[in-house]
């Protein structure tokens, strides 16, 4: 608070005790940000949609849900000579699919294509994201009630990518946070990599593994008609700390649209046909900042 | 508190204990008082942020130049708030409102908009065409079209209805904040301002007005009538809106049996301010005895020894607030350790339709129960404690999509003007806590809840008193006519068709003590945070017993239930539920962290 050290047995003058004194007058009646331990506060990213369930009539687009891969058959029009970002997510694979080509003759088929969904924030402040909650909710495990998602995370009885069983469990969604690198902020192959779920198993996260009892203590409006919520619960804890000016931008990756009755199909999915229908997501984002 | 003063020690002045620690005793009073006032940080204000997401926001709302089924064209897309005090400075009646003293101040600093361009610098093609078909080409990238992302965004303020029974016209009358967006912002290979934000707007927000976030999109619609035409539709994907305001530090709620707070931890004497006092860790300053000399630092009373006691907690920083554990800090010296907070919970976004018309209800989530049901969950990962809940009723209209073009091509009409039994149409809103993620315990408390009945009388083209029973405004963003739901009737003057209501949902509140502040009656403040073993332990909700959770919470959920006579919801234009859905505000209080 101040550079003033008086000791015993040395020269002092009032000079200096005033100039002690004012020095601490001044740094307790306005006190810096620094000097607060507890000097942020939280706030809550809610993002939250009920899809059209898979099989609608009226099921007719796959948003917030895009195409993985940029490139000319994802492009109404002319072209660009090239694209910016083929692949704008980085981390996104998962067993069995290969979204690009594999050779110049050979061009990627479409139930090789993941879709991502992608919300961007801008952080004009350092910030700390604390935590990352996504939820993929269906109706109840138990089949009671009336479903309208129904998800069992896992690959098909007949066919499944190499390594995996018959009906075992998928590993097939993928989420991540990376930040816009400030030298090259469009340039998504230069994103920092700030967290990434990938590679797990979607089933190892259940909700519960307890079913919802028939009976407990409800709110109101009561009775939501597929009784409890089953599904994935993936909460990540931070903290992810985001510089200032920071571009954050938060990626869900749904495996590609799969028709279990084509011979192209590169697995048989629980995901079906339209991988943005067949559950509630729930996505939440903590974020502390500064006091201003 | 006043802030601390020193004796100034003039040149040929006897040095006496009042110029050197005097001043010392004084800021050790306030550190072991925890009376550090917000007029002593150099930053005062905590933020919070009005965040809202859209999965899509497309040509099936009349954005553009677009005609079918005789909706308005060029209309703006809107979202209303308010931000009413916390009820220790809520002070307000159908009269009027008394702005106290201290009222604390809200200012708008920055706001930021932001959507999915799949990392290129194109559009993305929409999925609606103008005939109510299915676009085959939803969701590609377009690179000729960019100019669909000439937007203008802007927030507007009117006064409160219910301030003013007898108002007439909802449509705003002051912009706060306006910035048209020339496409070529997302167009660029090196840099695209997306998100695009505006910072330093320091715009005052008033505490009982209504405020709406507003977007215009003229071009995100195909228009023959532009050089050249625009030929295809398009879509703002993952729209995220995001307000930033600062309000000074605000102090935190305490508990007493004649004002108590519902669910609130029981540890640490109802989460007391645990100041150096209470917990007997005072800051010691010895000031030299009468006579005696004045010593540096050989004796207890040194003046560098005294200075190190305030330095000294400096170092270790001054502290307060709760943590997400629920677990007040442990050595608290702030005075005000508490902010302003606003959760944005969305309910019935992202339909196939844009929102719910009625001939469709039955194709929605769980639509077989002849009821259109929604909820979202937010986990809680760091406690709050509830003030207000706002419940934002959407009656946008809206074009039908599907292929072949729906039979009802437009969700036109206010419940009840083309069926004539609007005095069936129930919605239900409710916000509760839970346990049951990862749990084997499942159960749920309410916080708040709400229900309205009958949206519309044909006598008057208004809704019903059970309808407004908790009513705070309307607001018409595309005045004088409005893009809301038609409320058109026979011999009555012109209705305006606004585009949404605020209502308040009440706190659960049985009886005194539990009769908190509001607009309408109201319930004392509800503490939610989860805990940990510790924590716990709760006070009592309004029912005069535990929480149904005990302590457990996990998660906020907010549910929506819409039946319609009890059976299918009948074939026609009618709006159950506007464009993009309705929102929930959490509104209250949430502490300093680390």
């Amino acid at each position: 608070m101040t550079d003033q050290q008086f000791s015993d047995a040395t020269t002092i003058d009032g000079s200096r005790i005033d100039s002690a004194m004012e020095d601490i007058e001044r740094h307790f009646n306005d006190v810096p940000q620094g000097d607060i331990r507890t000097k942020w506060t939280p706030s809550s990213y809610a993002m939250s949609w009920s899809p059209t369930p898979a099989g609608s009539a009226y099921q007719n687009h796959s948003f917030p849900f895009l195409k993985c891969l940029n490139d000319a058959t994802t492009t109404v029009g002319v072209s660009p000579d090239s694209f910016a970002n083929p692949f704008r997510v980085k981390g996104f694979n998962i067993p069995g699919v290969l979204p690009e080509p594999q050779s110049s003759s050979t061009p990627a088929q479409e139930m090789n294509r993941q879709y991502h969904s992608t919300v961007s924030f801008e952080f004009n402040r350092p910030a700390i994201i604390t935590h990352v909650d996504v939820m993929l909710l269906v109706d109840d495990r138990a089949g009671r009630g009336t479903t309208s998602y129904a998800n069992t995370y896992q690959y098909g009885a007949t066919r499944t990518p190499p390594g995996f069983n018959a009906n075992a469990n998928s590993k097939d969604f993928n989420f991540t946070l990376q930040v816009d690198a400030p030298t090259g902020p469009e340039d998504r192959q230069l994103n920092p990599i700030e967290m990434m779920r990938h590679d797990w198993t979607l089933n190892m996260s259940q909700a519960s593994n307890v079913v919802w009892p028939a009976v407990f203590a409800d709110m109101t409006p009561s009775g939501f008609p597929s009784l409890g919520f089953s599904g994935v619960v993936e909460k990540i804890e931070g903290p992810f700390p985001i510089h200032r000016n920071g571009r954050v931008r938060l990626t869900m990756t749904i495996p590609p649209s799969i028709d279990n009755a084509s011979a192209d199909r590169p697995y048989d999915s629980s995901w079906g046909a339209q991988p943005w229908a067949t559950q509630q997501f729930n996505v939440t984002m903590h974020v502390l900042e500064e006091l201003v | 508190m006043a802030k601390v003063t020193r004796t100034k020690l003039a040149r040929g002045t006897k040095l006496t204990p009042d110029h050197t620690h005097s001043l010392l005793t004084d800021a050790a009073a306030q550190m072991n008082a925890a009376t550090v006032d917000v007029q002593q940080l150099q930053a005062p204000n905590s933020s919070f942020r009005i965040n809202w997401y859209f999965p899509n926001l497309s040509t099936d709302f009349p954005f553009g130049n677009h005609t079918l089924g005789g909706l308005a064209r060029n209309q703006k897309f809107c979202i209303p708030f308010t931000l009413p005090p916390t009820q220790d400075y809520f002070d307000a009646d159908a009269g009027g409102e008394n702005l106290v003293r201290d009222q604390p101040s809200l200012v708008l600093e920055e706001v930021s908009f932001s959507f999915d361009q799949r990392g290129e610098g194109a559009a993305i093609v929409g999925h609606h065409n103008a005939n109510g078909t299915v676009n085959v080409d939803a969701g590609k990238l377009d690179f000729e079209e960019i100019r669909a992302y000439d937007m203008d965004i802007s927030l507007v303020e009117k006064d409160q209805l219910f301030f003013n029974s007898s108002q007439s016209d909802y449509t705003p009358s002051k912009v706060v904040f306006n910035a048209p967006i020339a496409s070529l912002s997302f167009a660029g290979n090196d840099l695209r301002f997306n998100p695009f934000t505006v910072t330093e707007i320091n715009a005052s927000i008033s505490p009982f007005k209504t405020y709406a976030f507003v977007l215009s999109a003229p071009s995100l619609d195909v228009d023959s009538t532009l050089a050249p035409a625009k030929t295809r539709p398009h879509s703002i994907v993952s729209a995220h809106i995001s307000l930033k305001v600062r309000s000074v530090l605000l102090p935190r709620d305490v508990y007493a049996a004649s004002s108590p707070i519902q669910n609130m931890p029981s540890k640490d004497t109802n989460l007391l301010v645990r100041s150096p006092t209470a917990i007997g860790q005072t800051v010691a300053i010895t000031a030299p005895a009468a006579g005696s000399n004045i010593v540096a630092d050989s004796t207890a009373d040194g003046v560098t020894r005294n200075i190190e006691h305030i330095t000294s907690e400096f170092r270790h920083r001054l502290s307060g607030g709760v943590d997400k554990f629920c677990e007040t800090t442990a050595r608290q010296m702030l005075k005000n350790d508490a902010g302003y907070e606003v959760v944005a919970i969305p309910l019935l976004n992202n339909r196939a339709m844009g929102g719910v018309c009625s001939a469709y209800a039955g194709s929605e989530p769980w639509g077989a129960t002849s009821a259109v049901w929604d909820r979202s969950v937010v986990p809680l990962n760091y406690p709050m404690v509830i003030h207000s809940v706002i419940i934002a009723w959407n009656w946008q209209r809206f074009f039908t999509t599907a292929t072949p073009a729906p039979a009802t091509p437009v969700a036109l009409r206010v419940p009840g003007a083309a069926s004539g039994a609007g005095n069936t149409f129930v919605a239900e809103f409710g916000l509760g806590i839970g346990e049951g993620i990862q749990s084997d315990s499942f159960n749920y408390q309410q916080i708040a809840s709400h229900t309205m009945t009958e949206p519309w009388v044909s006598a008057t083209g208004l809704p019903a008193a059970t309808w407004d029973s908790r009513i705070i405004d309307r607001i018409n963003c595309n005045g004088p006519d409005g893009n809301g739901a038609n409320r058109a009737s026979a011999g009555v003057n012109d209705p305006q068709n606004w585009e949404w209501e605020l209502h308040q949902m009440d706190i659960i509140n049985a009886a005194a003590p539990y009769l908190g502040s509001g607009y309408y009656t109201n319930g004392r403040p509800f503490f939610a945070g989860k805990s940990w073993a510790p924590t716990q332990g709760r006070n009592n909700v309004s029912t005069g017993a535990l929480s149904a959770v005990a302590g457990r919470e996990q998660f906020l959920e907010a549910r929506v239930k819409i039946t319609y006579g009890g059976g299918a919801f009948p074939n026609n234009d009618e709006v159950i539920s506007g464009y993009q859905g309705h929102w929930i505000y959490v509104i209250g209080k949430k502490y300093l962290t680390r």
